[in-house]
């Protein structure tokens, strides 16, 4: 199975990684490193990607789905306090294995996620 | 003569969670597996009476459930095909039960392959053609041993993925085989509710990718410790329910000790799950002792002890020490596998010797408060809780007397904010020390948070005696 591995960060991470000197960066960029090593190493990375700051988002709001007019707005979409900062994709057997690779994340809280695939929606 | 056939509603019993087992492996869906179960059981109840019993009847259930299972998914075509399977296999390793009697069915052809054709060999021969099955089900070849698959049952219905709640309802609906009205009917609420909750808890389950499998190695351990708490929960709710107008829910308990007897025989040798059969056990047999003729809650101290149930406690003396023996072979074996808390006594046992002391004693003052205290200092190093402390904190006050207790129950009210008993136990040391305003303070702040009827009658005649006397 797919699943994302969506990483939250508290409110106030963006403003700590501002301030953080170049080598407290590296250290955490090689945590993720050593993550991506561990997925490699089972063939389990399908994909991931670091957001950039919360404080950058832009929100894009319609009436229904479908609608023709949108609001849009600066910020995430709900004040919240923990933002999602990235995410990572990998391939699993089952949501141990799954669970297993979100508590080896560098990140205090993780949301996992199986995702649906082409071959678990109806037939066109 | 020979003895009557089981009822059907024993035959149930007994069977009920097996073949359940065995069908969501084969059929990888809790729905269609029951559904096809519960067909099986239709028939058996139209037919056995009519053509009597056959000589296997599990093995009866099992082939004409496979068949209807077969039927609904040649009915349902492609619909089904969209959604998730369970997950069955997949672990590396050698899983620890059932992988002799790999199933030839189960093997998945492929994410999006579903067991269409034949589900077991045993009922393909002799299968009707469509539409003759309301007549009568014809079973030639019926399986002789079914491949025991509940263990998997247990560990995916106590997930820790899923909430406390959904564990204690998926484990009494599936591994206990209760029906969800019972089911309802014990974790007090509705019929409604809980079916929902039950089809929430499936739905989570495949679609998450929550495995049908019993874990291996290194993850055993806190897995099991899941499952064990599953069924204490479901102990400590029937002994001392958390609201509700009774004081001992004994179906509850009886339930719990069921699992537990039933843990233990699928896992042969593991001390944990011997110990929580004697730790429940223990506890159990002193059920009739701790209501009054009144409904009233009698504390230990104060329980008629020719009304314990000597039988079970020698039941769980024995199982005591059988879970000592275990942990000590565990112990030996340099602990590979070891329950939670490695190569030492894991938490149940603790508490087993702990019940074991209490039942052993022959009169409230002939209990050796000393060996308690230090058992619960040893719990409290391996489960290191509120509750445990509050229990120690009552120990060492009968071991050493209040004013060595006291100190033990600073922060525990702010670490459980919702219970009366830590108010409860500081009333009673306060009271032993003369310290009577701060004493009825403590009983108040207890009586402003129980829910247990019988614990609020308990609490307002302590509270009614005290003011009495000052």
């Amino acid at each position: 199975m797919l699943y994302a591995l969506l990483m939250y960060q508290d409110a106030d991470f963006d403003a700590q990684w501002e301030r953080a000197s170049e080598a407290e960066r590296a250290a955490v960029y090689r945590l993720h490193g050593d993550f991506s090593t561990l997925l490699e190493s089972r063939g389990a990375i399908r994909g991931g990607e670091e957001l950039a700051p919360v404080t950058t988002a832009t929100t894009v709001r319609k009436q229904d789905d479908t609608a023709a007019d949108a609001v849009v707005t600066d910020g995430p979409f709900a004040e919240v306090a923990e933002h999602l900062g990235g995410f990572y994709v990998v391939e699993a057997r089952d949501l141990d294995e799954a669970l297993e690779y979100a508590k080896a994340l560098p990140v205090r809280t993780v949301e996992v996620r199986a995702i649906i695939t082409d071959d678990q929606r109806p037939p066109e | 003569m020979s003895a009557p056939p089981p009822s059907l509603d024993a035959l149930h019993r007994e069977h009920a969670g097996r073949l359940l087992a065995l069908l969501v492996r084969e059929l990888r869906d809790f729905d269609l597996a029951e559904e096809a179960l519960q067909e099986a059981w239709e028939a058996a109840l139209r037919q056995w009476p009519r053509d009597g019993r056959p000589g296997n009847p599990a093995g009866w259930l099992l082939t004409v459930a496979r068949r209807r299972a077969r039927d609904r998914l040649r009915r349902a075509g492609t619909e089904r095909r969209a959604l998730p399977l369970l997950i069955v296999d997949g672990g590396s390793g050698p899983a620890r039960t059932g992988e002799r009697a790999r199933d030839h069915a189960a093997a998945p052809a492929g994410r999006a392959g579903r067991p269409t054709g034949a589900t077991g060999g045993a009922g393909a021969a002799g299968a009707p053609p469509p539409g003759v099955s309301g007549l009568g089900e014809r079973v030639e070849d019926e399986e002789a041993a079914i491949p025991d698959e509940r263990l998997r049952l247990i560990f995916t219905s106590c997930h820790p993925a899923l909430a406390p709640e959904t564990r204690l309802a998926l484990t009494l609906r599936y591994v206990a085989g209760l029906p969800t009205r019972a089911v309802a009917r014990l974790l007090l609420v509705s019929e409604a509710t809980m079916a929902a909750r039950l089809t929430r808890a499936k739905r989570k389950i495949a679609a998450s990718g929550i495995p049908y499998r019993v874990p291996e190695g290194g993850e055993l351990p806190a897995r099991l410790a899941s499952v064990l708490a599953v069924i204490y929960l479901l102990f400590t709710e029937g002994y001392l329910p958390s609201s509700g107008p009774r004081v001992v829910r004994a179906e509850l308990c009886d339930e719990a000790i069921a699992l537990a007897r039933l843990l233990r025989e699928l896992l042969p040798g593991e001390p944990e799950a011997t110990a929580l059969l004697a730790l429940t056990t223990l506890q159990h047999a002193r059920r009739d002792a701790r209501v009054d003729a009144r409904g009233r809650l009698v504390r230990l101290p104060d329980q008629e002890r020719e009304r314990w149930r000597r039988d079970e406690i020698a039941a769980g003396l024995a199982l005591l020490a059988a879970a000592e023996r275990e942990s000590a072979e565990r112990a030996a074996a340099g602990g590979a596998g070891a329950a939670a808390g490695g190569t030492a006594a894991g938490p149940y046992l603790i508490e087993a010797r702990i019940a074991a002391e209490h039942d052993r004693a022959e009169t409230a003052a002939a209990t050796d408060w000393q060996a308690i205290a230090a058992l619960y200092a040893e719990l409290e190093a391996v489960k290191p809780t509120p509750a445990v402390r509050l229990a120690r904190t009552v120990a060492v006050a009968e071991a050493s007397g209040a004013d060595a207790a006291l100190p033990l129950l600073d922060g525990i009210e702010q670490a459980l904010p919702h219970s009366p008993q830590p108010h409860l136990a500081r009333a009673e040391l306060l009271r032993t020390l003369a310290r009577e305003e701060e004493a009825l303070a403590a009983y108040d702040r207890a009586l402003s948070l129980a829910r247990n009827d019988a614990v609020r009658a308990h609490l307002a005649a302590r509270r009614a005696e005290l003011a009495r006397r000052i």
